[in-house]
């Protein structure tokens, strides 16, 4: 277990050091950085100034390992497009509203999807299965910022029940966490149906069954434990991944979130603040992917064993 | 029931060439039956034909200002409205099918060009390679894919081509993978020692056989990456940073609806029907080819 | 003494999407306590559907019984509900499977799956039938029985899983024990171990038998009755020496003929049954066998016969049944010389 554990940390490292290393000297090789002309008109001088305050003119190896001092303590420099905090200090400002929209988002697309993808599978070829599986492929079919177009139309232009954007109360909340989720219940809708199907229809849950067992035993004694598995797997990468903040989302409802200002900063190129969110990015994202991992060593005794045994 | 199907597709027991023939006849028999499939297919020839034939058959230019008629809602002049410089929405939507169809299609083509050689040499060659590659493979499908997009096209120009490279970065991952399980379990496969003892290089056993497996796959792989690169691109246009102006994008017609947008229903609203219906076609089209093809693949 | 099961007329159709599937088409067979029944015949012939859908294990839909009555004790099962069937299932009728890794639950440690079926149908409290667990471990021949009851499906090898399944099947000592096809997936060494096994549970627990296999060489040791399946229909049922013996349906003597034999003097060609299996969407009004039937006359394809005596205790269906018997006969006896 312990190897195991080990083993996925120090591939999830090597990742990150790669993807690091990578990003950095694409934003500092490529011609036309945030001193190019057309961006920020300056003089030589001034551009020369410029340059070794943010240490660029020095070689790009040693660029990257000062970089990496820093980024280990987690100092990412200060982003060119708001000098007066640190990217650190960005992002943390900037998180509690993409988590908590996301948060909300991945609740509500996770409890409804996993509800209809369970009565899909309970009715599994009857008609309403087959309404379900078709909405699955139409809802999930609808980007979400379209479907926030929509909504802002009925519900705040139209009805004016709900605002249209910017932040308040749980009010402004409504919409895009609406936006965000539904169209997240079809995938839920169908990865829970299919995990349910193929145990329901598995010889093991038939042995259940020839074993004298009801209805309601196989169900939560074979099926459900079988199933959640892969479900749970699936399912807990949505959490960091919705959390970290949809760019869509939060331009159509105009979000104060990290998705946003991620879109921002990339079209002023401020790489200090666009590498350190990508960074941040990668960081909780295969965080999420390695605990995943574990826990899925815990619960499925396959690969428990296996990893003792190898 | 199992059982009952392998009574029915009973064949003759002379030629293999009746069952190779049958696989494909079966596999469009199950796609016909799919009727979101069928629509899928329809829609992408019909898409086709629009977005090939739209400097003949749209009836403005797709950049044709005209202040008079800005913010009309459809009319007999112009039959889906115009916009806030009263450009003609509908051949703007027509024109707008280019790039959905380019990026679509250039995007699950690069991947595979990407992709297929890296699974072929990975699974081949084994050993460090692989362990490399499948890192690679493990950080380009961590990332969320408008990571990676936005970081090339910031760092690039903007073009279609770069926009298609970009979201062609995270998607080779699909096809790699595919392959290169392929590759491994067909080195594992006896009748491949048996060519090897025979002398035929491995090289050709990989051609010969895993490439032809992987082909009705690989293709279903194309079709369903089409979906998320067609909501890619007009999420992307429709924030500014895919494709610009003047060439008109479905997504970028959305964006450049400003805050106005929401009094004049027909500006969102067709653009996002046609952005919506070709997902859900694209979404069909690949759900019926895995139907078709009894996708069984444990990558 | 009334028989332990009896089957009457027993009908099992599948709806699917291209059709009706026939899978069953009106057997009839009993059995008393402790016989042992052997069912043979090829895939699709309706075998493992048959026994499978007297406990409605067969999902339905597709599935649906379509007529007849299987009295189990007396009772009708295929009267009974579907939900209702747990009382009998396990306590009274046990099933071994074919493919036992796929039948054991991979998340679950077998002494819990085995436990499981004795707190169910026995109501033991979970201690004692952890006891008895390991007991029955034992009993079936699994070393280290004591250990092994926290160990998981996959740490078994194949003949190891299959002991574990039957020691789950008589765990709460079944009247009637149906073995699906349990030695297929296995090498020959462990399935005669298996076979012994069975066997040998069998005498000390009083049970009956039915073993559903394609395997000639299993059914000669074991069965004392045999039924021949083909396409859903009982076409030869008797004695298994008789049958061995004297065969007289052509599809029996077929099935027969084709395995080698190696006390056989001089080269053997190796007979085969010529043609495919019949569709079973469209089953035709006369013989099933028609098309593939080395003996068959013209009335074999306008009528299908019925099951008639040809022996003691031995029927088969078929209307030429004597002819057949006869060149079997005589084939084996030049075979021989």
């Amino acid at each position: 277990m312990l190897n195991y554990t080990l083993r996925r940390f120090s591939g999830i490292l090597i990742m990150l050091l790669l993807l690091s290393f990578v990003t950095f000297v694409l934003s500092r090789t490529v011609p036309g950085g945030p001193f190019g002309k057309v961006e920020v008109p300056m003089g030589e001088k001034q551009l020369a100034q410029f340059k070794a305050k943010y240490g660029l003119d020095k070689p790009i190896l040693e660029q990257y390992v000062t970089w990496l001092g820093q980024a280990v303590r987690l100092d990412f420099g200060t982003p060119f497009t708001a000098p007066e905090m640190t990217v650190t200090g960005l992002i943390l400002k900037l998180l509690p509203y993409s988590a908590l929209v996301g948060f909300l988002a991945c609740m509500f697309a996770l409890v409804v999807g996993i509800i209809i993808g369970m009565v899909s599978a309970a009715h599994q070829n009857s008609w309403l299965d087959n309404a379900i599986v078709t909405y699955s492929i139409v809802v999930g079919s609808i980007p979400s910022f379209v479907l926030g177009f929509i909504l802002v139309y009925v519900f705040s232009a139209k009805l004016g029940w709900f605002p249209a954007g910017g932040w308040g109360g749980p009010k402004y909340l409504v919409l895009p966490v609406f936006a965000y989720g539904f169209p997240a219940t079809a995938g839920v809708a169908r990865w829970t149906r299919q995990c349910m199907v193929d145990v329901v229809s598995s010889d093991y849950v038939r042995t259940a069954y020839a074993k004298g067992l009801q209805r309601s035993q196989v169900m939560s004694k074979h099926v459900l434990r079988n199933a959640l598995i892969p479900m749970v797997t699936s399912f807990l990468p949505m959490f960091p991944g919705m959390m970290t903040g949809s760019m869509f989302i939060e331009t159509v409802f105009g979000l104060p979130g990290l998705g946003k200002q991620f879109t921002l900063a990339s079209t002023n190129r401020d790489y200090p603040l666009v590498l350190g969110i990508t960074i941040f990015w990668a960081l909780l994202i295969s965080m999420t992917y390695f605990l995943t991992d574990i826990l899925y060593g815990v619960i499925d005794p396959r690969v428990r064993i296996m990893e003792k045994s190898s | 029931m199992s059982k009952a199907k392998s009574q029915r597709n009973a064949q003759p027991n002379n030629t293999s060439e009746v069952h190779v023939a049958s696989n494909w006849v079966a596999a469009w028999r199950r796609f016909r039956r799919n009727s979101l499939a069928m629509f899928g297919l329809v829609y992408f020839v019909f898409i086709v034909f629009v977005a090939v034939m739209a400097p003949v058959i749209a009836p403005y230019a797709y950049d044709a200002v005209d202040y008079a008629v800005t913010y009309q809602e459809p009319t007999w002049q112009h039959v889906l409205g115009t916009d806030y410089l009263g450009r003609d929405i509908l051949s703007r939507l027509m024109w707008g099918a280019r790039p959905m169809l380019l990026v679509g299609i250039l995007t699950g083509l690069v991947g595979m060009v990407i992709g297929v050689p890296l699974g072929i040499l990975a699974g081949y060659l084994g050993g460090a390679f692989d362990w490399f590659i499948q890192r690679l493979v493990d950080l380009f499908s961590a990332l969320p894919w408008y990571l990676l997009v936005l970081y090339l096209v910031m760092v690039l120009s903007p073009s279609v081509m770069n926009l298609v490279l970009a979201l062609s970065i995270s998607s080779w991952v699909g096809s790699c993978r595919l392959v290169r399980g392929l590759t491994l379990s067909a080195r594992e496969y006896d009748f491949v020692e048996a060519a090897r003892a025979l002398g035929i290089p491995t090289r050709q056993i990989l051609f010969r056989h895993v490439l032809p497996q992987a082909a009705p796959l690989l293709l279903w792989g194309f079709a369903s990456g089409i979906p998320g690169s067609v909501f890619a691109e007009a999420g992307l246009s429709y924030l500014g940073i895919g494709i610009r102006p003047p060439m008109p994008s479905w997504g970028q017609m959305l964006g450049q609806a400003g805050n106005y947008w929401m009094y004049y229903w027909h500006i969102f609203l067709f653009p996002s029907l046609c952005i919506v219906i070709s997902v859900l076609a694209f979404q069909g089209l690949a759900d019926g080819l895995r139907q078709a093809i009894d996708v069984n693949v444990n990558v | 003494m009334s028989p332990l099961l009896e089957v009457k007329n027993l009908e099992v159709a599948f709806f699917t999407k291209d059709g009706v599937v026939r899978a069953v088409n009106g057997i009839s067979y009993s059995m008393e306590e402790g016989d042992t029944l052997g069912i043979v015949g090829e895939s699709g012939c309706g075998k493992s559907v048959s026994c499978m859908a007297m406990l409605r294990l067969i999902p339905e839909p597709p599935g649906k019984i379509m007529g007849g009555e299987v009295l189990f004790d007396g009772i009708d099962l295929v009267k009974m509900k579907r939900d209702d069937l747990h009382s009998i299932r396990g306590g009274k009728i046990a099933v071994i499977f074919q493919d036992p890794m796929a039948s054991l639950n991979p998340v679950m440690t077998i002494g819990e799956q085995i436990a499981e079926a004795i707190t169910v149908n026995l109501g033991q409290s979970h201690r004692q039938a952890m006891e008895r667990t390991i007991e029955l471990l034992a009993r079936v021949g699994i070393p280290h029985a004591h250990d092994r009851v926290k160990d998981y499906p996959h740490q078994f090898s194949g003949g190891m899983r299959q002991r574990v399944m039957i020691a789950m099947a008589i765990s709460c000592q079944p009247k009637l024990l149906i073995a699906d096809e349990p030695t297929t997936s296995l090498d020959v060494t462990i399935q005669a171990q298996i076979v012994d096994l069975v066997q040998s549970l069998q005498r000390e627990l009083g049970m009956a038998v039915i073993w559903i296999t394609h395997d000639l060489g299993v059914i000669a040791r074991l069965a004392k009755r045999v039924n021949v399946m083909y396409a859903g229909f009982i076409i030869e049922s008797g004695p298994a020496k008789d049958i061995f013996r004297q065969p007289h349906h052509p599809y029996t003597i077929g099935l027969l003929g084709s395995v080698p034999k190696p006390d056989v003097q001089g080269n053997q060609t190796l007979q085969f049954i010529d043609g495919t299996p019949p569709d079973m969407l469209r089953l035709s009004e006369g013989c099933s066998f028609y098309p593939r039937c080395p003996y068959r006359l013209a009335q074999c394809e306008k009528e299908r016969p019925a099951l008639m005596q040809v022996g003691n205790e031995h029927m088969a269906a078929c209307w030429n049944a004597a002819a057949a018997a006869q060149a079997a006969l005589d084939a084996t006896a030049s075979g021989r010389a």
